[in-house]
């Protein structure tokens, strides 16, 4: 996701917001299902384009940035781990394989599936 | 074991696709690469190897737990799964699930989220000032330290492998999951 960068900070456009968060952002706050967080955009250097430290604070989401490398990293996965440890609710995720072909777990919803992580370290 | 209700799916909590395809070249299931351990955040997965019983229903019936899956990986490792699969295989047949599955696996602390996310910017990146954060945040996470000594240079089953490991276990073996019941490290556990 590409942003443009004001007083250290990232702005990205608002449609990136929902791609890359899971939250859509719309005039009564930030939107997901049938939920809203009051939020108002500020400080925009650029129209359309929304603060991403204030949008992923607001949602309560860790983030570590860089600002010379030019990156944030946003861990949006804290409900749905929460929910896995919780509520033993497996979470789909999409991987590609090793010939970069994307594989979703759900594709194999309908049987028992033993997930084994494993590495070559 | 095949059965048609039964599947092993395999995640690589490793950017290096070349050594992948070597250790899996055998094996028959997916297998799926997990370069920047999204896997592991998602399942907080701190430890390889890590087996998760997932049931038809999408809901996780044993969680995390330091078992070996199958013995594809077990020369390397001189750990045998026997028990393990016997176990695997009474859930298959017959539903049966070991008490121990009850056990609820500890969410990362805020320390170990951060410590993810400087290392996926590592990982993308190789900045070495990320790798550093990442370790100082989560010193005993093999997922962070270990699977950033290649990335750093270093040798992942070298004496920096062996000094995290002695500083792991001093520290009581701090392990997301099930502790491991089978494991042997160079057989004198």
């Amino acid at each position: 996701m590409d942003a443009i960068w004001d007083d250290k900070r990232p702005f990205v456009k608002e449609i990136d917001i929902e791609k890359s968060l899971g939250w859509e952002l719309k005039p009564e706050g930030l939107c997901k299902d049938d939920s809203c967080i009051p939020y108002t955009p500020r400080n925009e250097p650029v129209s359309g384009f929304v603060d991403f430290l204030d949008v992923t604070n607001t949602l309560g989401f860790s983030n570590v940035l860089d600002v010379e490398l030019g990156l944030a990293a946003v861990d949006t996965f804290s409900s749905l781990r929460s929910s896995a440890l919780k509520d033993r609710k497996a979470p789909n995720i999409e991987l590609p394989d090793a010939d970069g072909e994307l594989h979703s777990l759900s594709e194999w919803s309908d049987k028992k599936k033993l997930l084994v992580a494993f590495s070559s370290w | 074991m095949k059965d048609k209700n039964f599947i092993v799916i395999a995640i690589a909590i490793d950017e290096n696709v070349d050594a992948i395809k070597e250790l899996s070249k055998d094996v028959t299931y997916p297998v799926l690469i997990d370069a920047y351990h999204l896997f592991s955040d998602l399942y907080a997965v701190s430890n390889v190897p890590t087996v998760i019983w997932v049931d038809e229903n999408d809901t996780i019936v044993r969680p995390n737990a330091g078992e070996f899956g199958t013995d594809t990986f077990s020369e390397l490792t001189g750990i045998s799964c026997i028990d393990h699969m016997n176990q695997v295989k009474a859930w298959v047949n017959a539903g049966e699930v070991p008490n121990d599955a009850t056990l609820t696996v500890e969410d990362f602390n805020t320390d170990e989220i951060k410590a993810r996310l400087h290392f996926r910017i590592a990982a993308d990146t190789r900045s070495e000032y990320h790798f550093q954060k990442a370790e100082e945040l989560a010193p005993l996470d093999f997922t962070i330290v270990r699977a950033s000594m290649p990335l750093r240079g270093g040798n992942p089953f070298g004496e920096e492998f062996f000094d995290l490991y002695e500083r792991y276990q001093n520290a009581g073996s701090p392990y997301h999951g099930i502790p491991r019941t089978t494991a042997r490290l160079g057989g004198n556990d």
